[in-house]
């Protein structure tokens, strides 16, 4: 137990340095690719380094989140056993502390922890305080769920996070009346029954009482935690009742080693959940590694057809304007010669190559008055 | 006559300790397990008591009864089943349920006791054993009303609501149709007139 809560410690302390540099690193990535965003000039190459920091920002969120289910998942195992460990430790001084406090009534005294075994003096008061069966009354039981547990040539096992229900059988086979006032039960520790791990809720039945010669049958049902999965303890389900004279017993319907076991659920709904997740994450990434590969790899091939389409559409200008206009062929369905925009859209003006101004022409700021720039046209 | 008087006696001691074993153990046990099935009680509507019998001895138990007089005449109806019922063996490890169906007659707390079981311990027994099954405790039966409010369809509620909504989505709509007629025929007349 403790080499692997070590084990666990490490990995955790590893996770979370290197949570931390990815943190830092993350940190500086970002203002760079912000400064590389606001020196970008064209839209493609922003989109990329969006979509490069996105895909980043991702992988840490992951990341992230494993390291802190693994963190929770080791500090939860770890906390257990510290807890188990307290809990241990806590047990055995209060189970040493009864014996000393009895006795220091009856006056042998002892100062603050007692040793391992109480002596026989200490032993004899626990069991005048401890309550018994009575002779009278006969018990027995059979658990309704899970039905058939515990019988003749089967292991007494438990599902966990269940309610286990156990029907018990009284016969009184006294003289007297027997008033029965309680349910409870518990688990123990399987090699020392007197050791409680966990007590289970009390059921009361109101004093019910049950006759000479006659049965009574009462129904005592517990919720088994899931995290005791794969343990064994020594489960013990007691009655409890007095006789006519006020006399209280405590006796043991059950009182036997279980083994808790993880029952096998056909549908989980978190686990199909979890998949599509994953699922919907793999995709993701998928597409962002698509859409980088599709912006980076035909770069030149984009730049090379560009300006291969601005050529294209000069000498298709110049063409149709030495052919005036007459050459539909050369014309491409109204699409530029490289096919990647639509001519149409672009005003005449904009694709004769004749009529644009000369580099002579002056800046709109010397012009004087736009009569005096259209007569000056004119006579041009 | 020495050999004689001690396979007497080998002979007695055994008759003697099945004698015994016959008295103290084997024999028919019988758990009974008496439960309420609904989640709710209301007053007038079902509610289903399951009886379940289990034999936990070695022996069958013979001329099994089950008599239930826990539910007054004033206050519950039996609808189905039967409170006194009789099965003539039950055998050891075996088991039988049984179902009553009642009626709740009025809205109160009621407590819910056990019922009887009488039978015999095995063929040779005399007398009859009596347990008693276990009780389902303190149940609450509610009013109709009250059961309506969580769980009826709500019929006659949402006919009436959708009778006090009708004149704010109906007007506004009218008056948008009317409008779209009007513009459509003048658009159309436009059109053809152009045409």
């Amino acid at each position: 137990r403790r080499t692997h809560s070590r084990f666990l410690q490490i990995t955790v302390q590893f996770q979370h340095k290197l949570a931390r540099v990815l943190f830092f690193s993350f940190i500086t990535s970002v203002s760079h690719f912000c400064r590389l965003f606001c020196d970008q000039e064209s839209q493609a190459s922003r989109m990329r380094v969006f979509a490069v920091s996105v895909l980043l920002l991702a992988l840490l969120a992951f990341h992230a989140v494993l390291a802190q289910e693994s963190a929770a998942g080791g500090a939860s195992p770890e906390d257990q056993l510290e807890e188990e460990g307290n809990v241990e430790s806590e047990g055995a001084e209060r189970a040493e502390k009864v014996p000393t406090g009895s006795a220091a009534d009856s006056g042998a005294g002892e100062p603050g922890m007692a040793s391992d075994t109480p002596s026989a003096e200490q032993q004899d008061e626990m069991t005048k305080l401890q309550l018994g069966p009575s002779d009278k009354v006969q018990l027995s039981h059979l658990f309704l769920y899970p039905a058939g547990a515990g019988q003749v040539g089967r292991s007494l096992d438990l599902p966990t996070g269940k309610t286990i229900r156990v029907a018990m059988h009284m016969r009184n086979k006294g003289d007297s009346t027997f008033h029965v006032d309680l349910a409870t039960a518990a688990f123990r520790y399987p090699m020392d029954m007197s050791y409680v791990i966990q007590n289970f809720s009390t059921v009361r039945y109101h004093g019910q009482d049950v006759e000479p010669g006659r049965e009574a049958s009462f129904v005592y049902q517990f919720n088994t935690d899931p995290q005791l999965a794969a343990r064994s303890f020594g489960l013990t389900v007691q009655l409890g009742y007095r006789d006519a004279e006020g006399k209280n017993y405590l006796h043991s319907a059950i009182n036997q080693t279980v083994s808790l076991f993880e029952p096998d659920e056909g549908f989980d709904g978190e686990t199909f959940f979890m998949y599509i997740f994953l699922i919907v994450l793999a995709a993701l990434a998928c597409a962002g590694i698509w859409y980088l590969l599709k912006t980076y790899t035909p770069a030149k091939k984009l730049a090379a057809k560009s300006r291969h389409a601005v050529k294209s559409s000069k000498a298709a200008a110049l063409s149709a304007d030495s052919a005036d206009g007459s050459a539909p062929n050369n014309n491409n369905g109204g699409l530029s010669p490289g096919g990647n925009y639509n001519l149409e859209w672009i005003p005449q003006q904009h694709l004769d190559i004749k009529n644009r101004r000369a580099k002579t022409a002056q800046s709109p700021r010397q012009r004087k008055s736009p009569t005096k720039q259209a007569s000056s046209d004119a006579s041009d | 006559m020495s050999q004689l008087t001690a396979c007497a006696f080998l002979i007695g001691l055994v008759i003697f300790t099945c004698g015994a074993a016959a008295d103290s153990d084997g024999g028919a046990q019988l758990i009974g397990v008496k439960s309420i099935a609904n989640n709710l009680i209301v007053k007038g509507m079902d509610v289903t008591v399951q009886y379940d019998i289990y034999n936990v001895g070695d022996k069958a138990a013979m001329n099994v009864q089950l008599e239930e007089d826990g539910f007054p005449i004033d206050y519950f109806a039996v609808r189905s089943g039967f409170q006194h019922v009789r099965w003539t063996r039950l055998p050891p490890g075996a088991n039988v349920s049984h179902t009553l169906i009642l009626t709740p007659l009025q809205t109160f707390v009621f407590n819910a006791s056990h019922a009887v079981m009488r039978y015999k311990v095995s063929d040779e027994a005399t007398g009859s054993t009596v347990g008693y099954t276990t009780s389902p405790g303190e149940i609450a039966v509610i009013e109709t009303a009250d059961y309506d409010r969580q769980f009826s369809a709500h019929a006659m509620d949402w006919l009436t609501f959708g009778m006090m909504t009708t004149p704010s989505i109906i007007i506004p709509f009218l008056l948008w149709y009317a409008s779209v007629r009007k513009y459509s025929n003048l658009a159309s007349h436009s059109s053809r007139k152009n045409n």
